[in-house]
């Protein structure tokens, strides 16, 4: 019997790609670049309610989770390298149900990235190349092919039922093995943030004042990131449209934030502790290349260059880690040639993987 | 902390009596099957939601070894502490918690305490104090030392009272200053007036616990140490914003790196100075 599960995919949005439910595998665009925002939204939603309850007498109950299964189609290996990151933050300590449950309930189909895109620097980061945390990985071949590789159980068990998907033959060897050699030239790079973590802890006064005078706290760069999960929490009355009359039903619910807020950073009686935009983007690059690498094992940033692509003001994130560590990041513009043409092969493999 | 498969989830508690501290601030006691059951300890604090309006983070004010839990708000003028104020006894709430780190008391035995309440400061405190009064043979001399702005703002007064008449218990206080119409024979200036006067030949058998605003942190430090007071036998609790409580929405982040509502609330004073921003 087959099942259908809603496919998420990337799709052309004006100049951009977005992710989004689609109807069809005619609607993916195969070759894009990378999509304007990250999958978190699918995984930590921007909003969530966690819970309703009474106004006059408690009694709080979860909210139900939204627990259809999905597949989302097209994770970029820097994206899967922030669920590294992810998984943990909502696992550790006390688990977070609703991520955990969106997280189990979307199969990741990752599309490996063989050129370095817009903006991105992700060879610096060293995330190209996730070593898990997907279910699977598609790679592009050279003749229309596709390497489809298992990275769970579930994706083991997909690709099986997958009618198109071969094994591997001897003729592929030497094609695969050349895919990611020129995938690992092109994306690889000898230098890296070595030492971020104790160059964070020095004084750079200088820098965050010159960026405080450009920012905007504008908070399009967090919202992009692949890496920022900071949530606030609030209580409203969640009056149903069926009985207008009733305003007992109250809900929790949380929603994304932004460390650059002012609000972020106020305590009751209006206090504000990082009063300058200075200060909140000290502390922005402070939890990505200091309190996270120290909590998690891993850098809070996985070098997608969405924040860049998304500053209205131009502050470039390869430029401020460039003067912080004095590694130079080289930048680059894909040309519009080099992109890949669509593939029908493709749209073949994800259809069949909807059954 | 209860709820450990959801722990978003409050349980609710009936407030059982309201008391006015001050002109702004009031205490309230709840209970409820699950408040009977809650173990908590001095420097620890709990998120309080009022259903559909709000939720607040609170440090405990009382310990576990008498009347029950308690928790104390002043009114800022804020949603939340506004909307607390109004509510009544059989009103319920929801409480998650507790969360944070503790005072450790137990590593504190045999030492004397100084106890240093600045303002509000002195509520969280307040639950140590009582700790050490219920075990209070495992500890040397006690000192308390409270300072408001002015007289009308002291809270628990009788109860302060009662630890004047105790011989095993030293208490002094003081005023910022007295406003027209209000009464007051005892100190008058910053809390550091006492401070500065606190006599002792020994330092290294004392265990200082503070609380106030943080910019009151550094003058008193400053004033600990000259009376020979080391940041290590400080201990102080941080105030910063607090959504999740539990290490997950980021908001109680000093300095990018120590998460308040896991690391702290309680610091010692030199944690507080390695940390960047720790005393803003
Ligand atoms: S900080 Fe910028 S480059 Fe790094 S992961 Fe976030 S959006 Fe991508
Ligand atoms: S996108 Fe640019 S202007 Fe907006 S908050 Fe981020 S750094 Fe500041
Ligand atoms: S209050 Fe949410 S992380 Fe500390």
């Amino acid at each position: 019997m087959a099942t259908y599960h809603p496919l998420i995919a990337p799709v052309p949005n004006g100049e951009d790609f977005v992710f989004a439910e689609v109807k069809s595998s005619k609607e993916i665009a195969f070759s894009f670049d990378k999509t304007k925002k990250s999958l978190k939204e699918f995984l930590l939603k921007p909003e969530e309610v966690l819970m309703t309850a009474s106004f006059t007498e408690g009694k709080a109950k979860p909210a139900p989770i939204d627990d259809t299964m999905k597949i989302l189609f097209g994770a970029r290996p820097c994206d899967i390298t922030a669920l590294e990151l992810f998984d943990q933050v909502f696992s550790i300590d006390y688990d977070d149900p609703y991520y955990l449950s969106h997280r189990k309930n979307t199969i990741i189909l990752g599309l490996n990235c063989l050129n370095l895109c817009k903006n991105g620097f992700c060879g610096i980061t060293e995330s190209f190349a996730p070593k898990k945390g997907y279910d699977i990985m598609f790679t592009e071949l050279p003749g229309e092919k596709f390497l489809v590789e298992s990275g769970s159980l579930t994706g083991e068990k997909l690709i099986h039922k997958s009618m198109n998907v071969e094994g591997v033959k001897e003729e592929d060897r030497i094609p695969i093995i050349q895919t990611f050699k020129s995938m690992n030239d092109n994306l690889s790079n000898e230098k890296s943030l070595a030492g971020i973590s104790s160059i964070m802890a020095l004084d750079h006064q200088a820098l965050w004042d010159e960026y405080g005078e450009k920012c905007l706290a504008c908070n399009l760069c967090t919202s992009v990131c692949p890496t920022c999960w900071c949530f606030t929490v609030h209580e409203r009355i969640a009056v149903s449209a069926d009985d207008l009359s009733d305003v007992t039903k109250t809900e929790k619910y949380r929603h994304w934030t932004s460390c650059l807020f002012k609000d972020y950073h106020t305590v009751s009686g209006g206090h504000v502790f990082n009063p300058t935009t200075a200060s909140r983007l000290e502390f922005y690059y402070k939890h990505k290349f200091k309190g996270i690498p120290e909590k998690f094992g891993v850098l809070g940033c996985v070098g997608c260059g969405r924040c860049v692509s998304a500053c209205p003001v131009g502050i470039d994130i390869r430029e401020s880690l460039e003067r912080l560590t004095n590694v130079e990041i080289d930048i680059y513009e894909p040309s519009e040639s080099s992109e890949s043409s669509e593939s029908s092969e493709s749209s073949d493999v994800i259809t069949e993987l909807r059954l | 902390m209860k709820n450990k498969e959801n722990p978003y989830i409050p349980f609710d508690a009936t407030i059982t009596s309201i008391k006015e501290l001050n002109r702004f601030s009031k205490s309230y006691r709840f209970d409820s099957p699950e408040i009977r059951e809650l173990n908590y300890e001095p420097g620890q604090f709990f998120e309080i939601t009022i259903y559909g309006v709000g939720q607040s983070v609170i440090g405990a004010t009382d310990s576990m070894f008498d009347e029950g839990f308690e928790l104390a708000v002043l009114n800022t003028g804020g949603l939340v502490s506004s909307k607390l104020h109004q509510l009544e006894v059989g009103n319920v709430v929801g409480i998650r918690g507790p969360f944070g780190k503790p005072f450790p008391m137990d590593e504190f035995k045999g030492k004397n305490m100084l106890f240093i309440c600045a303002g509000i400061g002195f509520w969280p405190v307040r639950s140590a104090i009582k700790h050490v009064l219920a075990n209070r043979s495992d500890f040397g001399k006690m000192n308390v030392i409270l300072g408001v702005r002015e007289p009308s703002l002291f809270c628990y007064v009788n109860e302060v009272e009662e630890w004047i008449a105790r011989d095993d218990i030293t208490v002094q206080q003081t005023v910022d200053g007295i406003p027209e119409g209000e009464q007051w024979n005892g100190e008058v200036g910053l809390i550091t007036v006492l401070t500065d006067k606190f006599e002792i030949d020994n330092p290294e058998d004392w265990v200082v616990l503070c609380v106030g605003p943080p910019v009151a942190f550094k003058f008193i430090g400053m004033s600990l140490n000259n009376r020979g007071f080391t940041d290590d036998q400080i201990y102080v609790s941080l105030e910063r914003k607090m959504k999740c409580g539990i290490g997950k929405c980021n908001n109680c982040l000093i300095d990018g790196r120590v998460y308040v509502c896991q690391n702290g609330a309680v610091f010692t004073l030199a944690e507080v100075k390695a940390l960047p921003g720790g005393l803003d």
